[in-house]
């Protein structure tokens, strides 16, 4: 099969939705690995953008490949929840739902939520056209991200729109992370119900995980 | 016996707007079929000289496929791996409203009143579910070994009866249920595997040019199968898929 044939096939659609989520969940978890450095104080999180900051190549690299996988993902993403819905263009007068859960039904909302929440987060710390003005430099001449966060994490609208972003990306992940498995051909009806499971479980871990560094600055913990 | 309220989807053809209808069920015995029911109550309508509902049936014993109606929201009904025709009435209660749909999808053009024309299934079929292979006259037994487990696996897939209640289920309208236990069925056995890799992509393309729509893992069909067909068979397709992509590089 070409590669045209391949993108026009309908599993070969999701097959490009399962490997461009599966980068992308990869970079959630390496992003909320970089995140924890904050918990080491500035020292931690100073260094670390330091780091980054020293190899410019790598990280245009890794943002370039990062957006790629991330449009495609919304693209074909757009494209099949489209065909899908064209595929059953009159409803039931009574539906009941026997296995399809609210995450699975919604992925689109969850992911244009989730999309709309990274444009911010963006916007937010990375351009810093939001609140933040501008990055100032710690006592050590380090780009001083620590201050930034625990600025912008003590915003009341940021931290509301912080916490949305994440019970979206939460649902999301609840049902991509095990679909992927389905959509790759790996799962076998054994693993099925464990990974159900599991699935959840880190869609709660990462969804914790993530809040907890706003919660933990709310607290007045790290300051 | 028993009373019930129908509210019957009634259309006349695939260009009519279609509606629900409403009807009583009178004096229903709890031993009938669902079939039988719907039976009685078109009695009654064709003595007071109205069109009786369409509805397709044929064995009466679940293995052919044909009855095909989402009841009370359900394809087949309440009840578990059960088709239309071997539901009965005694898991309903006197009093209860039902409402009686045909299968949904664009797939699907509805015929008459809850009949809908499933050869677009027929054509998934055709674009590749066979052997065309020299498989020579009858093998001795034994003289082709087949793992307990790929032969167990090949049936399990096999007792798919081609209803279509996967794509009724799915919010899709996907036929990937369906077209997984075609393409497992063959594929776990070693007169099929030779054209496993061909016969998987024309089948999906087939499903797609049919106006089907893709699998999102919603697992509602395996709810709906009256066979109990699992979606095991779906990650099993799309695992013959990647490997004829590897293949044909
Ligand atoms: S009429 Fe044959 S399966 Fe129901």
């Amino acid at each position: 099969m070409s590669i045209k044939g391949f993108l026009s096939n309908l599993v070969g659609k999701k097959i490009v939705m399962a490997v461009t989520g599966m980068f992308l969940l990869f970079f959630v978890l390496v992003h909320l690995l970089g995140n924890s450095s904050i918990y080491l104080g500035p020292d931690g999180i100073n260094n670390y953008t330091q780091k980054l900051q020293s190899m410019p190549l790598f990280v245009w690299l890794f943002r370039f490949f990062m957006i790629t996988v991330f449009i495609i993902h919304v693209y074909f993403g757009f494209l099949l929840y489209l065909e899908n819905k064209n595929a059953k263009p009159d409803k039931y007068a009574i539906k009941k739902s026997l296995r399809a859960t609210f995450a699975s039904k919604n992925m689109i909302w969850t992911g244009l939520v989730v999309f709309g929440f990274l444009l911010y987060h963006l916007l937010h710390f990375t351009f810093r056209v939001i609140s933040i003005e501008r990055l100032n430099l710690d006592f050590m001449q380090r780009p001083d991200v620590y201050s930034m966060v625990i600025q912008g994490m003590t915003e009341v609208p940021s931290i509301v729109l912080y916490f949305f972003g994440l019970l979206a990306l939460m649902f999301h992940i609840f049902h991509g992370f095990q679909s992927l498995f389905q959509t790759l051909g790996v799962l076998s009806e054994k693993m099925h119900p464990g990974l159900i499971n599991f699935s959840k479980l880190f869609a709660f871990f990462v969804f914790l995980s993530y809040s907890l560094i706003p919660a933990v600055i709310i607290a007045g913990i790290l300051r | 016996m028993m009373n019930l309220t129908l509210l019957v989807w009634r259309q006349k053809n695939a260009n009519d707007k279609g509606r629900f209808e409403k009807y009583e069920a009178k004096n229903i015995n709890h031993e009938m079929s669902f079939l039988e029911m719907l039976d009685v109550v078109n009695e009654e309508l064709i003595k007071e000289g109205k069109e009786p509902i369409a509805f397709d049936h044929d064995c009466r014993e679940g293995i052919c496929g044909m009855c095909s109606q989402v009841i009370n929201g359900v394809p087949h009904g309440p009840l578990e791996k059960t088709t239309v025709c071997q539901l009965h009435m005694r898991h309903f209660k006197d009093g209860d409203v039902i409402y009686i749909e045909p299968w949904r999808a664009k797939a699907f053009p509805i015929i008459k009143d809850l009949i809908v024309d499933r050869s677009a299934l027929d054509r998934i079929i055709q674009a590749g579910g066979y052997i065309s292979v020299h498989t020579g006259g009858v093998p001795d037994a034994n003289a082709i070994l087949i793992p307990k487990e790929d032969a167990d696996a090949a049936m399990d897939a096999a007792e798919c009866i081609g209803c279509g209640a996967c794509v009724a289920a799915c919010p899709n309208g996907s036929a990937m249920l369906f077209t997984a236990a075609k393409v497992m069925h063959l594929a776990k056995l070693p007169q099929g595997k030779i054209e496993a890799f061909r016969r998987v992509c024309l089948m999906t393309e087939a499903m797609q040019k049919e106006g089907f729509g893709a699998c999102s893992n919603h697992y509602e069909c395996q709810a709906a199968c009256p066979k109990g067909i699992k979606v095991s068979f779906i990650s099993g397709l799309n695992r013959e898929f990647i490997k004829a992509q590897l293949r044909s590089k």
